[in-house]
C-alpha cells in the first residue's frame, strides 16, 4: 500500500489529540477543576488544535475536498462515514469542556461535557482503526492487533503530551502507555498475515495443472493508480533495520527519557519529557509510514 | 445508498470471459477506453500519456501471463475489469453514497457527482478494478456500459458492452447470470467457469472460462518402413 502523507499526518495528529482530550477529561475531575483552570483549558485547546489539524490534513487526501460533507451520510455501512460523524459530533462537547474549564464555572457540567467528549474521542479512534482492520483484501490489516495497536499508540502519544504539558506527575502514566503500545506493536508484527491469504492466481486462471503463472506483461505503467497505490511491492516487510528504527525512536528512547525524568532536576526532567514526545512523534510518523508500506493488497497477485 | 440491495437482484448482468479464446489483442481495453470516454463513465483523462509517468483510468486492462514449463507451457491473457460482485465491499465502505449496486440488475456504479475521491473503495476491492481519475478527482470503474446496454435507440444486437462487441476472438460474452437458461449461464456451467479469488467471499458476478487442456500435438509416428519416394522425402523434410 502506498503511504499517503496526508493520512499519516491525520492519524498521528488526530490520534494524539483525541487521546489527550480523553485523558484530560478523565483526570480533570481529580482536582484540576476546583478553581479556574487554565491548565485544563490549555490541554483541551492543544487537543482540539491537533484534532482539527489532523482532520484538515485528512481532507487533503480527497480528490474532491469540498464534497467532504457528503461523507457523513452512509453511517449504516461505512466505517469512514461513522468516523466522520463521531469526529464532528465530538467537537461541541470538547469545546464546551474547554470553555467551562477556562471560565471556572459549573464544574459538574464541565465534567459531564468532558466525559462525553472523551467517549466520542474513543469512538472516533475505534472507527479510524476499524476502517483499516475491516478491509478484507489487506491481510496484514485484518489482524486482530490492528485496532488495539492503533488505540495504544494514540493513548501513548496523548499521555506523553499530558506529561509534557501538565507536569511530570503523569510520567508513570506515559511510561505505562509506552509499554502497552510497544507490546501491542510487537504482537501486530508477530501475528500471521504477511502473506495474502489468497495467492492463487494460477487457480483463478484455471491453469493449476500446468504450474505457476508468471506475469509477462503488465497492462499498466508503474505510475498507474492501481499499480502504484495497491500493487507496488511492499517495502520494509520484515526489514529489521526499519523495525529497529521504530523500536528505538517510538518506544525505547521515549520510555528511557520518561523514566529518567523523575531522577533529573525539574528543568532537565521537563526537557526530557518534551524530548520523549518529540522522538515519539517522529517514531510514530515512521511507524505509520511502515504500516502502509509493509501491507500487501491482494490484487498484487495479478502483478506477480 | 451504499448498503447492498436487501434482496438478491432479479437479474445479475455480467461478463463471461473465455481465457481459452482470448488472444491478448487489447481491443476490448481500447474499445472500452474510447467508448466510455464519454457517457456514464467519462471522461477518462490520461495524465502525461506520452510522458515519464503515464497514468489515467482504464476500465478494462489485459494482463499477459506465461504458465507452466517449457514443454507444457502456454501464454494466457487475462482481461480484467469490474466483476460486479454480489458482496461488493467497494460499495459498503463508501462514505458518501456515491458507490451503489443496482437492485434491478446488480450493476455496481459510481455517481461521480457524489464521489469525494477518498479511494477507500479501491482499497476494499480485491481485484484492483477501481481506478482513481486524477484529472476529475473521483473514482472510475466499469459500468458494464450501462448507458449502452439499455439504449433502445440502438439495434438490439448492439445493446452489449463495447468490450463484448469489439472482441474479434469472441472471447467475451454478456448476459444474465440469474437466468439458468441464458447463454452465459449454460456456457459457464458447461465449461466450469471460475470466480477468481473466490475464497475472499465477494461472490463476483462476472466469471472466467478456464483455458482448456492442451491437445496432444506430438507428431504421429511415421511408418517404420519407407514406402515411396514421397514418404522418404517427407521424413527428410521433417528433420
Amino acid at each position: 500500500m502506498r503511504p499517503a502523507a496526508s493520512v499519516i499526518a491525520f492519524t498521528v495528529s488526530a490520534g494524539a489529540g483525541y487521546s489527550l482530550l480523553a485523558l484530560t477529561a478523565i483526570v480533570a475531575p481529580f482536582g484540576l477543576l476546583e478553581r479556574r483552570s487554565p491548565l485544563v483549558a490549555v490541554l483541551v485547546g492543544v487537543a482540539l488544535a491537533l484534532i482539527l489539524a489532523g482532520l484538515s490534513s485528512s481532507t487533503l487526501h480527497l480528490g474532491r475536498p469540498l464534497r467532504a460533507w457528503r461523507a457523513f451520510s452512509q453511517w449504516r455501512s461505512s466505517w469512514l462515514a461513522r468516523e466522520g460523524i463521531a469526529a464532528i459530533v465530538g467537537l461541541p462537547p470538547a469545546i464546551a469542556f474547554g470553555a467551562l474549564a477556562a471560565l471556572g464555572r459549573r464544574p459538574d457540567l464541565a465534567i459531564a461535557a468532558g466525559l462525553l467528549a472523551a467517549l466520542l474521542a474513543v469512538v472516533t479512534l475505534f472507527c479510524t482503526a476499524t476502517i483499516y482492520a475491516s478491509l478484507t483484501p489487506i491481510a496484514r490489516w485484518r489482524s486482530p492487533w490492528t485496532a488495539p495497536t492503533y488505540f495504544a499508540l494514540a493513548l501513548m502519544s496523548g499521555a506523553l503530551l499530558l506529561a509534557a504539558l501538565a507536569g511530570p506527575g503523569f510520567g508513570p502514566l506515559a511510561a505505562a502507555a509506552i509499554g502497552t503500545a510497544w507490546a501491542a506493536k510487537i504482537l501486530y508484527w508477530r501475528a500471521p498475515g504477511l502473506a495474502p491469504k489468497s495467492d492463487a492466481l494460477s487457480a483463478a486462471l484455471g491453469v493449476a495443472p500446468l504450474g505457476a503463472a508468471r506475469l509477462l506483461w503488465s497492462p499498466d505503467s508503474p505510475s498507474a493508480f492501481v499499480r502504484a497505490e495497491l500493487a507496488a511491492p511492499p517495502r520494509f516487510e520484515r526489514d529489521r533495520l526499519a523495525r529497529a528504527t521504530v523500536h528505538v525512536a517510538l518506544f525505547a528512547t521515549p520510555l528511557a527519557l520518561v523514566l529518567l525524568a523523575p531522577l533529573s532536576g525539574a528543568l532537565l526532567g521537563g526537557v526530557e519529557i518534551w524530548a520523549a514526545t518529540g522522538s515519539a512523534t517522529i517514531g510514530l510518523a515512521i511507524e505509520r509510514w511502515m504500516f502502509f508500506a509493509e501491507a500487501r493488497h491482494v490484487c498484487g497477485v495479478y502483478y506477480r | 445508498m451504499t448498503a447492498l440491495p436487501a434482496e438478491r437482484p432479479q437479474r445479475r448482468l455480467g461478463l463471461l470471459i473465455d481465457l481459452d479464446l482470448c488472444v491478448g489483442c487489447h481491443a476490448c481495453a481500447v474499445a472500452c477506453k474510447e467508448g466510455n470516454d464519454g457517457g456514464a463513465a467519462g471522461p477518462l483523462t490520461d495524465i502525461e500519456p506520452c510522458g515519464r509517468a503515464p497514468r489515467g483510468p482504464w476500465l478494462c486492462r489485459v494482463f499477459t501471463y506465461e504458465a507452466g514449463d517449457v514443454a507444457n507451457g502456454r501464454t494466457i491473457y487475462l482481461p480484467k475489469s469490474c466483476l460486479h460482485c454480489e458482496d461488493a465491499q467497494c460499495v459498503t465502505v463508501c462514505p458518501t453514497g456515491a458507490s451503489y449496486k443496482r437492485a434491478e440488475d446488480g450493476i455496481v456504479l459510481i455517481e461521480a457527482s457524489r464521489c469525494i475521491g477518498c479511494k477507500l473503495c479501491a482499497w476494499a476491492c480485491p481485484y484492483g478494478a477501481r481506478e482513481y481519475d486524477e484529472a476529475e478527482g473521483v473514482m472510475k470503474k466499469c459500468t458494464l456500459c450501462v448507458d449502452r446496454i439499455f439504449d433502445e435507440r440502438l439495434d438490439e444486437a448492439q445493446r452489449i458492452p463495447f468490450c463484448v462487441q469489439t472482441c474479434p476472438a469472441h472471447a467475451r460474452h454478456f448476459g444474465d447470470f440469474a437466468d439458468p437458461e441464458s447463454f452465459v449461464s449454460r456456457l459457464a456451467a458447461e465449461r466450469g467457469a471460475i470466480a477468481p479469488l473466490a475464497e475472499l467471499g465477494y461472490r463476483p458476478t462476472c466469471l472466467y472460462l478456464p483455458p482448456r487442456p492442451k491437445r496432444d500435438h506430438a507428431a504421429p509416428a511415421l511408418a517404420a518402413e519407407a514406402g515411396t519416394v514421397e514418404d522418404w522425402l517427407e521424413r527428410f523434410h521433417l528433420r
